[in-house]
């Protein structure tokens, strides 16, 4: 029942294929993000960041 | 546009704030007492107080007791006020503080009696955690339909660090307490070894990250501002600051291990998505500390904003150091001493302990309608608090560089100076006095802090329903024409939720995945076979006194460490570990050696009273495993559980085991009678004595060039 806890699992094929991923995810992610807070409404911006004031 | 009338819920505010600080002064009061026994080992009295088991029950209390009502009461405060509208059910709200209450109340009584799962900040038993599980999804279903029925269109930044939270804990629970039950308190974990090392330090470095920073972060980004009268010194930074922090905390959990016999690509992973860490990090703190720009005036007499800025700042100083002690160079240094104890308690004490202290300061006084009773009680309780963690932290790091050095110390002709174990704990006494006394002075000042506490509530009177009223949500939205693409997330709580998740499963998936299921990641070692059954009793017993709390069982390789304790620690070894017992700290040497290294008999007086064979221990001595006698009834249901966890004993197996428990005891009785001591075979020391000389003996009976599969 928890054999898939178990090592004897075979390989993933292609597990190299793995940090590729990880790597593209990363920067697509991050690139994203600064993207966005950096050209963000200033408008915007400043309404977020009173909702606590209100 | 419809003005609505409603009414805030500060009733279970009230009551979250009221559990936080009584239960925190418990938690730390257990700390202050474990402390005094690691100088004064008289103190553990009966079994029940004993170091292993009280242990647990501090990082327990604190971790989920004062901190865990502490978030609590911060986001049903600011949750309410945050989307103008009332939390969306009171009788979820009241089940959510009494199932965690009960939880706790659980905890304080079974982790004493030794019903503990052995795995750090995760001990509790099967029951609770589904009990947990339970209360944590009710306190969801109550956070979600209130973000459901808010009167804000978007959501602040605060309110993205409580989803994380949620989602995040749900994940690292549910995996992490994957376990199989034997009885009605006892359990195996599903993952054995050095895979249950890394879930349970994903688990544990993780319970970090989304217990004790995130929704603290969310409460720093509403009762600062609050507090300090302006809005965040940038709210773009703290977009920034979310993200990236819950992209990249998740991954971090391997620099827990490294060194070990965890597979190294995990531990470099770990340790560059830890290093990372800095800047979102330092980012959190900047924008924390920036927003009382102008107005370090008011820090200088409002103890509120005292107390956030040295939370913040110890927020600051913690999360500079992890990334530091993720560096292998410096983790060989600092893993295993008291260092690490320092470290915990920069963010426990100063983090959480201060930032819970200041909002609770801020938000006592407001529910009850009145002042605070004393500002200058708050200033003692202020610089008690302030002192006390001085006073911990700084021999604390004393002791861990003294532990190290002393460790890892050769003569000029090549052996280890101080090969006894003991001339390091002698060593570091004194220190362990004055981290006692930077605990009662923290303790000090809480006391004060709750005295205060009381006195403000007692002064004033509890508005249970505080008016409210703001515009309904209107049902159709133009978006402005400029909005960018992150809006179409943040005024939208399910794909919030969806992407947070996303977000985490990523860096866990990445992880766990690969460990579980490639081979060659665990390389097993033919000579390594099952504990026998009398053995995994006596492995039960060592879990149950939570032995683990002092003693390691990983040899990292290094030669102060082969010298000292023998072959350094293969993951092969561990393939029957279910759960793993790799300890995080050193009060006692590494026991992964240890089969074979003194006679039964040692063990046995050793067991009885430690200080009898190591002049100078401060080990609890055991008298009640010398005399109880070892439960058998288990002897099928546990041999039956490893068959089913993969553990490869032959089939039927379970039925004939006990021959085999009698058979081994009778040995060892015997053995110990020819030394001259009269003890039954059905004790459980004798269980103990046979796991403890079975300790890392397989790979020695290996051909010379270990057979790897």
């Amino acid at each position: 029942m928890f054999s898939f806890f178990k090592r004897y699992a075979e390989t993933i094929a292609g597990v190299n294929v793995y940090p590729k991923i990880s790597l593209i995810i990363f920067f697509i992610f991050f690139i994203a993000l600064l993207w966005f807070a950096l050209t963000a409404d200033k408008k915007y911006i400043q309404e977020q960041a009173n909702i606590p004031l209100d | 546009m419809r003005i609505e009338q409603f009414k805030y819920d500060n009733r279970w505010v009230r009551n979250f704030a009221f559990a936080s600080f009584l239960w925190g002064f418990v938690g730390m009061l257990v700390g202050l007492i474990i402390a005094c026994q690691l100088v004064w080992p008289q103190l553990n009295f009966v079994e029940w107080t004993s170091f292993g088991r009280l242990r647990p029950l501090h990082t327990n209390a604190v971790i989920f007791a004062f901190v865990g009502n502490g978030l609590f009461m911060g986001i049903y405060y600011s949750l309410q006020r945050l989307l103008k509208t009332r939390m969306w059910s009171d009788k979820l709200s009241a089940i959510h503080f009494w199932g965690w209450q009960l939880i706790i109340v659980s905890a304080a009584i079974t982790l004493p009696l030794g019903i503990t799962s052995g795995k750090e900040y995760a001990e509790l038993e099967w029951p609770i955690d589904i009990a947990i599980a339970i209360v944590w999804i009710v306190f969801g279903i109550n956070m979600f339909a209130t973000i459901f029925t808010r009167r804000e269109r978007h959501l602040y930044v605060a309110i993205w660090f409580y989803i994380a939270t949620w989602v995040t804990v749900t994940m690292l629970h549910v995996v992490n307490s994957v376990e199989l039950p034997i009885s009605l308190f006892k359990s195996y974990s599903a993952y054995a070894g050095v895979q249950d090392a890394l879930v349970q330090w994903w688990y544990g470095h993780n319970a970090v990250a989304f217990f004790l920073t995130t929704p603290y972060l969310g409460m720093m980004y509403y009762f600062l501002p609050k507090a300090a009268n302006r809005p965040v010194y940038s709210y773009r930074l703290s977009i920034i600051h979310f993200w990236a922090l819950i992209f990249l905390y998740i991954w971090a959990g391997p620099h827990h291990l490294l060194y070990t016999a965890l597979p190294d690509w995990a531990q470099s992973l770990g340790t560059v998505f830890s290093i990372m860490l800095i800047a979102p990090s330092w980012g959190g703190m900047i924008n924390g500390l920036l927003t009382l720009r102008g107005a370090w005036d008011k820090v200088r007499v409002d103890p509120v904003l005292k107390f956030m800025v040295v939370a913040v700042t110890a927020y600051g100083m913690a999360t500079f150091e992890g990334p530091m002690l993720s560096i292998k160079s410096i983790n060989a240094i600092s893993h295993y001493t008291d260092w690490t104890i320092a470290h915990v308690h920069v963010g426990a004490l100063g983090w959480n302990g201060f930032l819970t202290f200041g909002v609770l300061y801020w938000l006592i006084p407001r529910l009850y309608k009145t002042n605070l009773f004393s500002i200058k009680l708050a200033n003692t309780h202020f610089w008690l608090g302030t002192l006390g963690i001085l006073f911990y932290v700084v021999p604390m790091y004393w002791a861990g560089f003294t532990q190290s050095f002393m460790w890892k110390q050769f003569t000029p002709e090549g052996i280890l100076k101080y090969p006894n174990f003991l001339e390091t704990v002698n060593a570091i006494k004194p220190m362990y006095m004055m981290r006692a006394l930077g605990g009662l002075l923290y303790l000090t000042g809480t006391t004060v802090g709750i005295y205060n506490l009381f006195k403000t509530a007692g002064q004033g009177t509890f508005q249970a329903e505080e008016d409210a009223e703001a515009p309904a949500l209107e049902k159709e939205y133009t978006a402005h024409s400029n909005e960018g693409w992150h809006r179409l997330i943040e005024r939208r709580p399910v794909q919030m939720l969806l992407l947070s998740f996303a977000l985490v499963a990523i860096g866990g998936a990445v992880e766990l995945i690969p460990t579980f299921l490639i081979e060659s990641n665990v390389p097993s070692i033919a000579s390594v076979k099952p504990y026998t059954p009398l053995e995994l009793h006596g492995r039960d017993i060592y879990i149950r006194e939570g032995c683990y709390n002092c003693h390691s069982q990983m040899i990292r390789p290094f030669r102060s460490e082969t010298e000292r304790y023998g072959e350094y620690s293969k993951a092969g070894e561990f393939v029957y570990d279910h759960p793993f017992q790799f300890g995080s700290k050193r009060n006692g040497p590494d026991l992964q050696r240890e089969g074979g290294k003194y006679p039964d008999s040692w063990h046995y007086n050793h067991i009885l009273e430690p200080s009898s064979m190591s002049p100078g221990s401060i080990m609890p001595s055991y008298p009640h495993i010398i005399d109880h006698d070892l439960d058998v009834s288990t002897t099928e249901a546990k041999i039956s559980a490893m068959q089913m966890l993969g553990v490869p004993y032959p089939k039927g197996y379970e039925k004939v085991a006990q021959a085999d428990v009698d058979k081994q005891a009778a040995s060892i009785a015997d053995n110990l009678g020819k030394s001259g001591i009269k003890v039954s075979k059905n004790k459980e020391v004798i269980a103990l004595i046979a796991y403890l000389q079975r300790l890392g003996k397989d790979i020695k009976n290996a051909p010379k060039t270990p057979e790897v599969k």
